[in-house]
């Protein structure tokens, strides 16, 4: 079944539109054009409603291709395959860029999104000097790879608000020491520490794709929320989107476990003027739970080395930038000779 | 008054008269025989001998003997009965009491080498005092006592000559290529002194601790350097909880209460550093009263 897809041309020379996170509008490659996401929305709102309406009848590929979807690229006509959850492409054929409206409508809908700030430019950048504050990286991997496949990708998000309740114990001391005859004294006084409060969250973000490692999309924490504006597809041209495919209250499992740790320690943060503070218990409540739906953009880079699968992503609001590399033993006990072999000898010119 | 006075004066009169070692002369030649193990010819020899010594380098030495040390003193060692004897009788020349004394008790046959001054304490090593002992064991093993305090003090006299050089006998004398002090000593001999190298040094003198420390802190540094640089290739890490998204107010405290339930007290006796012993390098261990001593059997 070919579903509808859309993507955004110049309407003054049908050329394909893409948002660029510099200047915040979405710009014609042909004629240069410049169009803000509001103008380009209103002008595609009819369009997308009879792309609705346009879906036509089953691909006849069966069952096992369930999570698979098919498009009909607007400009070449090409058949798009897609992943089920594939918001925004580009045809490999005509490479223009390409959104799925239908992943945005009804409950799949995003409240916010948040605009690429960061072009590839930067995001190559980026990686380049990552790889260089790495002595222990093979040469090999940075030669090898290839970082102009870098990709802008819209990663949903939930963004849970909430409140938590805390009742905390501390096991609490304060210590003085004096000097009596040939005896050091030390007396220390001992306290049993009760504290109970509330504490409110703001948009705790838990990532909904499981393409996705939690572990990559929490180190490029945090965005910043002032810059997050109402969905529109607008944004999305010329990036890769996903839209959701872990629900809220699937998700809900880690923003609680990351609240209810910050309201133990926002807690234990209250015990001051002591020498030691250790808790004993505490009970954390959490309430009045919240959920909003947003993308955020990243820049990936998805690369093979040895065999192995090395992922890198960076915030493309702020530049934050995570991804594990590769060690080269060679160069960590070339550095490990480099430092102890001076060392030593200094070492036996102060023994000898 | 007096009557509180008398007492007071009294007890201490006896404590000074107590901690002064009660020899018959007031002032002590540079041989002292209270153990009579000497001729009276032997005695003269070697005063002489060692007055001329004393003389050159301007650096007192001395020999005394006695029967039973703790006859005279409390100290638990013969060097310390040494120390006693020089502070009492102000032994040593020069504005800081420069000298070296041998001290024999022939009770349990204990032997004290004390110094002080700067240059007997240059001069007389923590290593040297072994060698410099060397000198005179096998003599008086043999109760050839007039034989070893002549060897003592031509050892003094070698011993103060290569101070006077800059070259005092250390750690580096246990190179082969200068000769073995336990052979004896030859009077006639001229060293043609030359410092052992640096690698000899390392391999000879080095006890198996410092290599330890050679090696072992270098290597810690080394590779705590490396694991850090290999932890840095990985930064991908969950975060483990919501403290950047606490509202800013977002912290408000209800109840606290702060029970006061007890006190512990705990003591911890100071125990002073008494160890003057040769820590394993080169050069002299000096104690707070500028003594410089080593002891043994004979």
């Amino acid at each position: 079944m070919a579903t509808q897809v859309t993507n955004y041309q110049c309407p003054a020379c049908t050329g394909p539109l893409h948002y660029v996170g510099e200047s915040g509008m979405l710009e014609c490659d042909y004629c240069g054009s410049k169009y803000t996401a509001a103008e380009i929305e209103s002008l595609y709102a009819e369009k997308e409603k009879s792309a609705a309406e346009a879906k036509s009848a089953d691909s006849g590929w069966g069952d096992e291709v369930e999570d698979m979807r098919a498009y009909s690229c607007p400009s070449c006509g090409a058949e798009l395959i897609c992943n089920a959850t594939t918001a925004a492409t580009s045809c490999p054929y005509c490479g223009n860029p390409t959104v799925v409206p239908a992943q945005f409508r009804g409950t799949l809908k995003p409240d916010y999104i948040i605009p690429f700030k960061l072009g590839r430019d930067a995001a190559v950048a980026a990686l380049k000097r990552h790889y260089k504050k790495k002595p222990l990286l093979p040469r090999a991997f940075s030669e090898q790879n290839h970082l102009e496949e870098v990709q802008g990708v819209y990663v949903p998000f939930w963004l849970y608000d909430g409140e938590g309740d805390v009742d905390a114990e501390f096991e609490a001391t304060s210590s003085s020491s004096y000097q009596e005859g040939k005896f050091l004294v030390t007396e220390t006084r001992h306290f049993h520490v009760e504290r109970s409060g509330s504490v409110s969250f703001e948009r705790v973000p838990v990532d909904a794709s499981t393409k996705m490692p939690d572990e990559y999309m929490d180190s490029i924490e945090p965005y910043d929320y002032d810059e997050l504006r109402p969905f529109s597809t607008a944004y999305l041209p010329g990036y890769l989107a996903d839209s959701y495919d872990v629900g809220a209250e699937e998700s809900a499992g880690r923003a609680d476990a990351r609240c209810r740790e910050s309201c133990i320690q926002a807690i234990s943060g209250t015990v001051l003027g002591y020498d030691s503070c250790v808790p004993i218990s505490a009970d954390v409540r959490l309430h009045n739970r919240r959920v909003k739906y947003a993308m955020m953009p990243v820049w990936m880079l998805h690369t093979k080395w040895n065999g192995k699968d090395y992922l890198f992503s960076m915030n493309g609001q702020t530049g934050k930038l995570t991804g594990d590399l590769p060690v080269s033993m060679g160069r960590f006990w070339a550095w490990f000779a480099g430092i102890f072999v001076p060392l030593a000898g200094v070492m036996m010119l102060l023994f000898v | 008054m007096k009557k509180i006075l008398s007492p007071v004066l009294a007890v201490l009169l006896l404590i000074i008269c107590l901690s002064v070692p009660a020899f018959a002369d007031a002032q002590l030649n540079h041989v002292t025989d209270e153990a009579g193990i000497l001729y009276d010819s032997d005695i003269a020899a070697l005063e002489e001998r060692a007055a001329a010594v004393s003389e050159q380098y301007d650096c007192g030495v001395y020999i005394v003997t006695v029967e039973d040390f703790t006859d005279y003193s409390d100290t638990y060692y013969v060097k310390g009965f040494g120390e006693e004897l020089f502070s009492s009788y102000d032994l040593g020349l020069g504005d800081d009491n420069c000298g070296i004394l041998l001290i024999l008790s022939m009770a349990e046959r204990d032997y004290g080498l004390v110094a002080h001054g700067d240059f007997a304490n240059a001069a007389f090593t923590d290593y040297g005092k072994d060698a410099l002992a060397e000198y005179f064991l096998d003599d008086f093993r043999n109760d050839d006592w007039y034989q070893g305090f002549a060897d003592y003090i031509d050892g003094c006299e070698e011993f103060m000559r290569r101070a006077a050089d800059v070259q005092p006998v250390d750690i580096w004398d246990e190179s082969p290529d200068d000769g073995d002090y336990s052979d004896g000593y030859d009077s006639d001999y001229d060293y043609d002194y030359t410092a052992p190298g640096f690698f000899w040094r390392l391999t000879h003198t080095v006890p198996p601790l410092g290599w330890l420390i050679i090696l072992g802190i270098p290597a810690l540094i080394a590779l705590t350097v490396c694991l850090c640089m290999k932890r840095g290739m990985k930064t991908a890490v969950s975060s483990g909880n919501a403290n950047l998204y606490i509202h800013p107010d977002g912290v408000r405290l209800t109840r606290q209460n702060d029970i006061y339930t007890h006190t512990t007290v705990t003591r911890t006796q100071n125990v002073p550093d008494d160890n003057h012993n040769n820590s394993g390098g080169g050069g002299t261990t000096v104690n707070s009263g500028g003594f410089s001593s080593s002891h043994g059997k004979f």
